[in-house]
């Protein structure tokens, strides 16, 4: 008896494709203001909206999405106080969340979720040349979220804790 | 809206903001002529100072002076540019590291150290800018469009590092600076960033010499809780799911060592050099279930320990 063995042979090629059309469009609003008390007051708002469209060609199919990695709100706020020897800053930085990663459909999208982190900065000038420092950085403990099309469907969660800082500059 | 649009609004943005530095300009002379001098330091002084740095830019452009990057709790030059409106940034264990500008994300943005192109350490074109130590900068600057007078490599912005030169300050400078901190998930508070600049000036043949060398190097210990799966069905998640433990060092240094000489005939000689290194010292341990690990009993090979359907093991790692 003979034995016929096939052999079927499929042969791959992976390569890139474009995306096609992608749009975006925003607007920057900025505000600072120095008061004669020392206090001090900064603001920022950055608002961008953008989509792509992937091609029929591309492993995600035809469909719109959001401009890859792009946040569509991000602000900056912070309160400081400049008068005598010190220098206090409190300060916020906040985006929302954005396209990460491109699955195979929407509900495989990954994103990373919104982030705010609030920080505090210190300083005191001791004399001249002597200043000391003091820092805390993410006091609100705010963890990294990742999601899968909505955020309800975790990917990932890390978190940091927060840190303290201390020290000094000298200058001459 | 096209981009080609977006552009065309910018640009008209951008002259608009020319005419306004010019009126500022004359005002600044004037008040020149009165006062002679008023050194003013601190947060107010660098904010304003930023500002007319932006004003005086024909290009629509944000900057970060000296003063203000030590004025926030940034932990490096990313960090500080995400104050910028206009500038999102991602974050790398639980630190700041690629920056998007204006919604192109990093790969798309150029970056320069004092105006030369700087390439990428990794495969891919974004510069990982958790790297280089904000101690080395005298400014850094985003310009958010492109403008004729740039290099045309950049689709998105483009990212300048100015580091400091003996001209950034008054004759002779000199700092040392010496931090250390305590986060509440290492609970290591030997976390030490130390820094150093001497920069001074010399007259020289009908003209100025100038030399400035900065020192920096920072180790932080990162401690990171993360939760992970490998992906979903409709409606639950799979069976690949990890919990890690991350306990790194991340080490940035770098130097600056930066010689100008300003002739009295208007020329100026420099020599620029930038030096910087960064290392992860990674280990991490995990828990981990997915389908596949079949074995009902442990099975222990080394440091790793296998159970049905789940496996625990630690790595070591350095990048």
């Amino acid at each position: 008896m003979q034995t016929v063995k096939l052999i079927l042979r499929v042969k791959v090629a992976e390569t890139f494709v474009n995306a096609g059309d992608s749009d975006i469009q925003g607007f920057e609003f900025s505000f600072q203001t120095v008061l004669q008390n020392g206090f001090v007051f900064v603001a920022n708002y950055t608002y961008t909206d953008g989509e792509t469209d992937l091609p029929l060609s591309s492993s995600s199919g035809q469909r719109t999405i959001p401009f890859f990695k792009q946040a569509e709100d991000s602000w900056n706020l912070s309160f400081g106080y400049d008068r005598g020897p010190w220098d206090v800053r409190l300060a916020a930085n906040y985006r929302s969340e954005y396209l990460d990663e491109i699955g195979g459909e929407a509900l495989d999208d990954r994103y990373t979720d919104e982030h705010m982190q609030v920080d505090l900065t210190a300083r005191y000038e001791w004399n001249e040349n002597l200043t000391i420092t003091a820092e805390a950085i993410n006091l609100n403990d705010e963890p990294e979220y990742y999601y899968f099309g909505n955020s309800r469907r975790l990917s990932q969660y890390d978190e940091f804790g927060t840190t303290y800082g201390v020290g000094f500059r000298y200058s001459f | 809206m096209s981009r080609q649009k977006l552009l065309k609004k910018v640009l008209i943005k951008g002259v608009g903001l020319a005419t306004v530095a010019t009126i500022a300009n004359t005002s600044l002379v004037q008040q020149q002529e009165v006062i002679e001098e008023v050194v003013v330091v601190g947060s107010r002084a660098s904010l304003m100072g930023a500002l007319q740095k932006q004003r005086a830019s024909d290009k629509v452009s944000g900057v970060v002076d000296s003063d203000a990057i030590g004025n926030f709790a940034d932990i490096n030059v990313a960090e500080s540019l995400r104050r910028i409106s206009g500038i999102m940034v991602e974050n790398d264990q639980g630190e700041g590291r690629y920056v998007s500008v204006r919604g192109m994300n990093t790969d798309l943005n150029a970056m320069t150290i004092n105006g030369v192109s700087t390439a990428s350490p990794e495969d891919r074109r974004g510069i990982i800018l958790d790297g280089v130590p904000s101690e080395l900068l005298e400014a850094m600057t985003v310009y958010k469009t492109l403008t004729p007078n740039l290099d045309a490599d950049t689709i998105g912005g483009a990212i300048d590092l100015e580091t400091i030169t003996a001209f950034s300050y008054g004759d002779s400078f000199s700092r040392i600076k010496a931090e250390t901190s305590y986060n509440d998930f290492s609970e290591d508070s030997s976390n030490p960033k130390l820094s150093a600049t001497f920069a001074n000036r010399w007259d020289l043949n009908g003209g100025e010499f100038g030399a400035a060398l900065v020192l920096s190097d920072q180790t932080r210990r990162i401690v990171a809780h993360n939760n992970e799966n490998g992906g979903w069905g409709d409606i639950a998640p799979n069976d690949d799911y990890e919990m890690r433990f991350y306990d790194l060092e991340r080490d940035r240094s770098g130097i600056v060592l930066n010689l100008d000489y300003v002739a009295d005939s208007g020329n100026n000689y420099y020599l620029h050099m930038f030096h910087n290194e960064y290392v992860d010292e990674k280990w991490r341990a995990k828990w981990e279930t997915r389908d596949g690990l079949e074995d009902n009993a442990p099975v222990i090979n080394g440091n790793v320990f296998s159970y049905a359907n789940s496996k625990v093991d630690t790595e070591g790692k350095s990048s």
